[in-house]
C-alpha cells in the first residue's frame, strides 16, 4: 500500500476574472522511501498540488473542489484544520524555493530549527529541543554549528540557508518531505551539493520525498519515479528512466527534446509546439568545426585587461571585474559562463559603457569605446545593444510596444517620420514572430516569452551589429527558452549578428556558443572553443562546474 | 521673522532699548551675534529671557515640560494600548466586517479634529463620570480627557500602521514556512509576524511622541493644561523670539532623542538593522 | 497560479487598469461621489444661497426652517450658507497648497534622486532638517511674517487696481496660508518621489534607454518621472485632507483664515463657544468637515490599492 495516495485532486482558484482550474483531476501515489519528481512548467499546477495536501493555499481564492489524499488511513483533504496542523511539520514537512525569504529574519536559526519539535511535542523541554536541533544542523552539514546556531538567517549564504531549511523540515523525523523547487535559486555547484545531501538523508532517515521542479536535469538526477504535469493535469507518470528514454505523450517528448543538453548537436531546437501539433522535426546538424582558435579571424570586439571597481557600503573597493580580456569575431557567439557574483554581468555592462570601467580598453573595430565622450559614443549606441534577463523590467510599463520600438528609430533618425517608423516597427515585430496588431498594447499584456521577443525587437530597431545577451533566457520555461534561442539563432544567420551570451546555464551556453569563456571572481580562468571547453576542460573549476550540471554525466 | 524682539506695540524708551540690546548682545557685530546665543546655551543653560512673559525661557520650559511629559506619556500609553491591538485585529481579520469597521473607526479618529472631539468629550463624558474633570490641571482626575483627546489621533495612525505592517509580513514566505511547521495561527501571529509587523509603528512612535509632548496646544487650550505647546503659539504671535527659539531648540533636541530611541528599538526588533547590513 | 491571461481587446494602459480596479472598490467610489457632491455644494449651490455674512441679530440661534435650512448662528447668519462658503476656502486651501507642494516635491525629489551621490545627500539633509522642525510652528512663523505683507498688498490692490475691498481682503488673507502650507508641505512628497526615482533608476528599462544613447533629460522626463506618478498621485490625494486639517487648526488658533472669509475651522471654533446650549453649531460644520476628510482619505486608500503602491517606508 502506498504511503500517500492522491486521487482525482481538483483545486480551483475562484477570482473575479473567473475560475482557473489550477489542479484538474490529478492522481498519483508515493511509495515508502522513494523520491517522486513532479515536473512541469510554470502554471502547470505542480506546486498547488502539494500546497493543497497540507491546506497551505490561501482560501479564498483557492478551493479544493474534490478528490482524496489518503495518508496513514486518513483523507488529508477532509481533515479539520486542527488535525491537519498535527500532521504539518510533524509527519509531512516542506521546504521551499527561496531559502532567502523562507526563514524568519527576526529569529535566531537554532530557535527556528527547534520550533517544530516544540510545537508537536508538548513534553519536550526547550533545552532538549535545541540540543536535537544542533545535532540536526550538524547532520545537514553546517560547519561550526555550535557557534553559528545563534546567528540570524541573513548571516548565512543561500546554500547554507537551504541546509537550515532541510534541518528544520527533517527534525521531527517526518514520513514525507515535500520539496518545492528547493535548488532553483542556487548556483549549480551548490545545487549539486544540496541534491547529494537530500539523497543521503533520504537513505539515512528513511523519508519519502516529493520533489517539485521545472528542471528536467534535476529530476533525472534525483527522482526514482516522475509525474509530468501540464496545465493542471498529469500527462505522464512512471519510472524516471523509462520516461526519459521513451516518452509517450507528445508534450513530454517535446519537453525532453527542446531542452539543450551537452549532447545536442542540432542548430535549431525542436519546440514543444512541434510535437503537440505533430510536426516532424528535421534535425539540422551544427557544423562540428567550431573555431578552434581566434587566429585568422579579425575580432569585431576586443576587450583588453578590463577592470571595474565598485565601492561597497563599508567603503571597501570591490573588484567586480579584475582584468578581463576577450576577443569576439564578427558573426560568432562568445558564451560567458560563471556562477552568481563572478562579474559576468558587469563585464557585459562595461562593454556597453553602462558602467564606467576603472581601466582597460574596449576596442570595437579598433575604436576604444572607453575613451570616447558621450557625443562620440552616440553612433556606437546603434551598433552595440543589450537584452536583459527580466523582459518585464526592461520595458517601460507606461509605453506601448509601438512607442517603445518607434522611440529609438526616431531618436537615431533611422526613419524620417512617424509613419516610416511605424512601418519599421511593424516589420520588426514580424521579424521576431509577433503579431503587428499588438503594437498598441502595453508590456503587461504579454507573456514572458513574448516580452523577451519585444526586447529583442527593440534592440534590433537600431540595426545593431553586436548584442550582449545578459541571462536573457534564464528566467524562462524550457519550452519558451527553446523558442527564444531559436529566434536568436535565426537572427544571427540573417543579420550576421555577433553575440556575447552571458549565462549561468552551461547547457544553454554549449548550445549557442562558438567560443566559451569561464569566469570566476572577476577573472577569466579558461577561454577556448566551445567543443574544447566541454570535452576537454583544463581548469579544475571548469571541471567542477561541468560535473555539477544535473542530468549530465 | 521681520523686526527685532523689541519692536512691539508698547512704547519703550530709546535708552531702555539700548540697555536691552546690550543685555542680549544685539549691539555687537552681526557675526559676533551668531556665537553669543549658542555659547550662552552651552555654558550657562541660558536661553535668554522671554520678552512677552518677562521670565527666563529656561524657567518657562522647566515649568511646562513636566506637565507636557506627563500628558504626552499618558496619551502615548493610551494610543499604544488602543491602536496596536486594533491594528493587529484588523490585519488578522483582513477584508471582513471586523477589519472594515475598525479601520473606519481609525479613519474617524484621523478625520475628526481634536478641537471637535475635545469639546464633545467635555459635554458627553466628563459631565457624567465623576472621576474625570472637565478641565484644569493638578488633580489625578484632570489628565483623562486631554490624554484621550490627544492620544486618539495617534491611536488611529498606529492602528493603520500596525495593520499595514502585519499584512506586509503576512504576505512573506517565512510565514508560509511557519504554517508548514504546523504552528497554530496564534503562534504564527505572535511569534513570527508581530516583530516585523510592528516596525513601521515603532518608527512612527519617536516623532509621534515628540509631537504629542509639544504639538498639543489645541488640547492644552481646550482643557486648560499649562503645558509647553501653548508657548509655541503665543511666542509666535507675540514675536517673542527668545521664547520661540528656546522652545524650538528644546523641541528639536527632543525629536533627536526620540528618533534615537526609535532607532534603538528598531535595532532590537530587527537583527538585520543591528548588524548594520541592509536586508533584502 | 502563475498562468498569465491574455486580454483579447486592444491595449489597456496601467492607468486604465487601475481605474477599472478602482471602479470595483465600493468604498472608494462612494467617497469619490461624496467628494464630488461636496464640490458641487460648495462651489455651485453656494452662489444661490444667502449672504453668509449678513448679520440679523433679531433672528439669532434660529431653529431649522425653510428659510434657514440649518438654522442661524449667534449673529443670526445663515449656518448652511456659512458652511458652504467656509467649505470653499477649506477645500481650496487643501487643493491649492497640495498643487504647490506637488510641483515642488516632484522637482526636488526627482532631481535629488536622479543626480544621486553628494547632491542627493545634501538635498536630503536639507529635507531632514526641515522635517525635524514642527510643521505647525513653521507655518505659524511664516503666517506671522506674512501678515504685514498681506495687509499692505490688500491696500495696494484696492488703491492701485481699484479692487473691491472685500475681495482684495479675501484674496490677500488666504494667499499666505497657501504659501505657508505649500512651502513646507512638499517635504514628505519629495522623499517619496526620490525613493521612487531611485528604485526606477535601477530598473533595466532605464539601462536599455542608456544603451540606446538617450540623453539624461529624455530618460528623466520620458522614462522615470511618468513611472513615479502612481505613488505621487496617491500621496497627493492623502495630502489634501491633511492640509485641510492644518488650515482648520490654524484658523481655530486664530492664525489662519480671517473675516470676511470663513472656513470650517472657524465655524467649528465659533460653534465650540455655544456647544452646551446649541451643540449643532459645532456638530454640523464638524460633519461636513469630517465627511470631506473621510472621503479624501478613502479615495487615497482606494487609489493606493488600485495603483498597487506599496506602503512607503518613510
Amino acid at each position: 500500500m502506498p504511503l500517500l495516495e492522491i486521487q482525482n485532486l481538483k483545486t480551483y482558484f475562484h477570482t473575479r476574472a473567473g475560475t482557473t482550474k489550477a489542479v484538474d483531476d490529478v492522481s498519483f501515489s508515493l511509495e515508502k522511501g522513494e523520491i517522486l519528481g513532479i515536473v512541469g512548467e510554470s502554471g502547470s499546477g505542480k506546486s498547488v498540488t502539494c500546497y493543497s495536501l497540507l491546506g497551505l493555499l490561501p482560501s479564498p481564492p483557492a478551493k479544493v473542489e474534490g478528490g482524496q489524499a489518503q495518508f496513514g488511513g486518513k483523507d488529508l483533504l477532509q481533515l479539520p484544520e486542527a488535525l491537519l496542523r498535527e500532521i504539518r511539520g510533524k509527519r509531512i514537512s516542506m521546504i521551499f524555493q527561496d531559502p532567502m525569504s523562507c526563514l524568519n529574519p527576526y529569529l535566531r536559526i537554532l530557535g527556528q530549527v527547534a520550533e517544530p519539535l516544540l510545537a508537536h511535542n508538548p513534553e519536550i523541554t526547550g533545552e532538549e529541543a535545541e540540543k536535537q536541533a544542533l545535532e540536526m544542523l550538524k547532520k545537514v552539514g553546517i560547519r561550526d554549528a555550535e557557534e553559528r546556531a545563534n546567528s540570524y538567517p541573513h548571516e548565512f549564504s543561500g546554500g547554507m540557508r537551504q541546509r537550515v531549511m532541510i534541518a528544520m523540515a527533517l527534525i521531527t523525523n517526518p514520513d514525507i518531505l515535500l520539496a518545492d523547487e528547493p535548488t532553483t535559486a542556487l548556483d549549480v555547484t551548490v545545487q549539486a551539493r544540496i541534491l547529494k545531501l537530500l539523497k543521503e538523508l533520504r537513505n539515512e532517515l528513511d523519508v519519502s520525498v516529493i520533489f517539485i521542479t521545472h528542471d528536467l536535469g534535476v529530476v533525472a538526477e534525483v527522482a526514482d519515479r516522475i509525474v509530468v504535469m501540464y496545465r493542471g493535469k498529469v500527462v505522464e507518470q512512471g519510472i524516471a528512466k523509462e520516461i526519459f528514454d521513451n516518452p509517450k505523450h507528445p508534450y513530454v517528448k517535446g519537453l525532453l527534446s527542446c531542452r539543450p543538453t551537452f549532447s545536442t548537436t542540432s542548430r535549431i531546437l525542436p519546440t514543444v509546439e512541434d510535437f503537440m501539433e505533430g510536426r516532424i522535426v528535421t534535425e539540422e546538424t551544427k557544423p562540428l568545426a567550431g573555431i578552434a582558435t581566434t587566429e585568422g579571424y579579425r575580432p569585431l570586439l576586443e576587450v583588453r585587461d578590463l577592470k571595474v571597481h565598485f565601492t561597497s557600503k563599508s567603503q571597501q573597493t570591490v573588484r567586480a571585474v579584475d582584468g578581463v580580456s576577450l576577443k569576439i569575431p564578427a558573426g560568432k557567439t562568445l558564451g560567458l559562463v560563471g556562477e552568481s557574483g563572478c562579474g559576468k554581468t558587469t563585464t557585459g555592462r562595461a562593454i556597453l559603457q553602462l558602467v564606467q570601467p576603472a581601466s582597460g580598453s574596449i576596442l570595437y573595430n579598433d575604436t576604444n569605446l572607453a575613451s570616447l565622450t558621450r557625443a562620440e559614443l552616440l553612433p556606437y549606441r546603434k551598433k552595440l545593444q543589450i537584452i536583459f534577463q527580466d523582459p518585464y523590467a526592461s520595458l517601460n510599463p507606461r509605453m506601448t510596444i509601438g512607442q517603445a520600438l518607434e522611440e529609438p528609430i526616431l531618436f537615431h533618425q533611422i526613419a524620417n517620420n512617424g509613419e516610416e517608423a511605424r512601418a519599421r516597427a511593424v516589420s520588426l515585430l514580424e521579424e521576431v514572430g509577433l503579431d503587428p496588431e499588438h503594437l498598441d498594447r502595453y508590456p503587461h499584456e504579454f507573456s514572458g516569452g513574448q516580452r523577451q521577443r519585444i526586447c529583442v525587437a527593440r534592440a534590433l530597431a537600431v540595426e545593431p551589429e553586436f548584442i550582449v545577451c545578459d541571462e536573457c533566457v534564464s528566467a524562462m520555461d524550457v519550452s519558451i527558452q527553446a523558442q527564444v534561442l531559436n529566434l536568436l539563432r535565426e537572427l544571427q544567420d540573417k543579420r550576421n549578428l555577433t553575440y556575447l551570451f552571458i549565462s549561468h546555464d552551461l547547457s544553454v551556453v554549449k548550445f549557442i556558443s562558438d567560443q566559451v569563456a569561464v569566469m570566476k571572481a572577476g577573472r577569466i580562468i579558461e577561454f577556448n572553443s566551445a567543443e574544447e571547453i566541454y570535452q576537454n576542460p583544463k581548469e579544475a573549476y571548469t571541471q567542477e562546474l561541468l560535473a555539477a550540471v544535473p542530468g549530465e554525466g | 521673522m521681520p523686526g527685532e524682539p523689541f519692536t512691539s506695540e508698547k512704547n519703550v524708551s530709546e535708552t531702555t532699548k539700548q540697555e536691552l540690546r546690550a543685555l542680549y548682545g544685539l549691539d555687537k557685530k552681526l557675526h559676533e551675534q551668531y556665537f553669543i546665543y549658542p555659547t550662552r546655551i552651552l555654558t550657562k543653560w541660558d536661553f535668554g529671557v522671554s520678552t512677552s512673559k518677562g521670565r527666563p525661557v529656561r524657567d518657562i520650559i522647566a515649568q511646562s515640560f513636566p506637565v507636557s511629559l506627563t500628558l504626552g506619556l499618558t496619551a502615548l500609553g493610551f494610543a499604544i494600548g488602543l491602536g496596536i491591538p486594533i491594528g493587529i485585529l484588523a490585519a488578522v481579520r483582513k477584508n471582513t466586517w471586523v477589519d472594515w469597521g475598525l479601520m473606519s473607526l481609525a479613519m474617524l479618529g484621523i478625520c475628526i479634529p481634536s478641537f471637535t472631539i475635545g469639546p464633545m468629550l467635555q459635554i458627553l463624558v466628563a459631565a457624567n463620570i465623576p472621576w474625570m474633570n472637565v478641565a484644569g490641571w493638578g488633580n489625578p482626575q484632570d489628565i483623562w480627557l486631554p490624554a484621550i483627546t490627544l492620544g486618539l489621533v495617534s491611536a488611529a495612525y498606529l492602528a493603520r500602521l500596525t495593520r499595514g505592517g502585519i499584512l506586509e509580513i503576512l504576505s512573506q514566505d517565512f510565514v508560509r514556512t511557519a504554517h508548514a511547521k504546523g504552528l497554530s495561527p496564534t503562534v504564527v501571529i505572535l511569534k513570527h509576524t508581530l516583530r516585523g509587523g510592528l516596525l513601521p509603528s515603532v518608527a512612527y512612535l519617536g516623532p509621534a511622541f515628540a509631537a504629542l509632548i509639544s504639538g498639543s496646544f489645541i488640547v492644552e487650550s481646550i482643557f486648560l493644561v499649562p503645558g509647553m505647546g501653548q508657548h509655541f503659539v503665543n511666542a509666535a504671535i507675540a514675536r517673542d523670539e527668545f521664547l520661540l527659539l528656546g522652545v524650538s531648540l528644546f523641541f528639536g533636541f527632543l525629536i533627536i532623542v526620540m528618533n534615537l530611541a526609535s532607532d534603538i528599538l528598531t535595532g532590537i526588533l530587527d537583527p538585520r538593522v543591528r548588524m548594520g547590513k541592509e536586508g533584502k | 497560479m502563475e498562468a498569465e491571461k491574455q486580454s483579447t481587446q486592444g491595449g489597456s494602459s496601467l492607468s486604465r487598469d487601475a481605474w477599472i480596479r478602482m471602479g470595483k472598490n465600493k468604498l472608494a467610489m462612494a467617497s469619490l461621489w461624496s467628494f464630488a457632491i461636496m464640490i458641487v455644494l460648495c462651489f455651485g449651490l453656494a452662489w444661490f444661497c444667502k449672504d453668509p455674512n449678513e448679520i440679523n441679530l433679531t433672528n439669532k440661534f434660529a431653529k431649522v426652517s425653510a428659510e434657514h435650512w440649518m438654522g442661524t448662528d449667534a449673529l443670526g447668519r445663515d449656518l448652511f450658507s456659512r458652511i458652504l462658503y467656509g467649505g470653499q476656502i477649506s477645500i481650496l486651501v487643501g487643493l491649492v497648497a497640495t498643487m504647490f507642494s506637488v510641483c515642488i516635491g516632484i522637482t526636488y525629489g526627482s532631481i535629488s534622486g536622479f543626480a544621486g551621490g553628494r547632491t542627493d545627500a545634501t538635498m536630503m539633509r536639507v529635507v531632514d532638517i526641515m522635517l525635524s522642525i514642527p510643521f505647525l510652528v513653521l507655518v505659524i512663523v511664516l503666517q506671522a511674517a506674512l501678515a504685514e505683507w498681506s495687509s499692505n498688498t490688500s491696500h495696494w490692490l484696492v488703491e492701485a487696481w481699484k479692487w473691491d475691498k472685500t475681495l482684495a481682503g479675501r484674496v490677500t488673507n488666504i494667499i499666505p496660508l497657501f504659501f505657508a502650507l505649500g512651502i513646507f508641505g512638499w517635504l514628505t512628497l519629495a522623499r517619496i518621489v526620490r525613493s521612487q526615482v531611485l528604485s526606477i533608476k535601477e530598473r533595466e528599462f532605464i539601462e536599455a534607454a542608456r544603451a540606446l544613447g538617450y540623453p539624461e533629460s529624455r530618460i528623466l522626463f520620458r522614462h522615470i518621472i511618468p513611472n513615479t506618478l502612481g505613488p505621487t498621485v496617491v500621496y497627493a490625494t492623502l495630502t489634501v485632507p491633511s492640509f485641510i486639517m492644518y488650515e482648520a487648526t490654524l484658523s481655530y488658533l486664530g492664525l489662519g483664515v480671517e473675516a470676511p472669509n470663513s472656513s470650517w475651522g472657524i465655524l467649528i471654533k465659533e460653534g465650540a463657544n455655544f456647544m452646551e446650549t446649541r451643540p449643532e453649531l459645532l456638530i454640523l460644520p464638524g460633519i461636513f468637515f469630517s465627511v470631506t476628510l473621510f472621503a479624501l482619505n478613502f479615495i487615497g486608500d482606494g487609489l493606493r490599492d488600485a495603483l498597487d503602491v506599496k506602503a512607503s517606508k518613510d
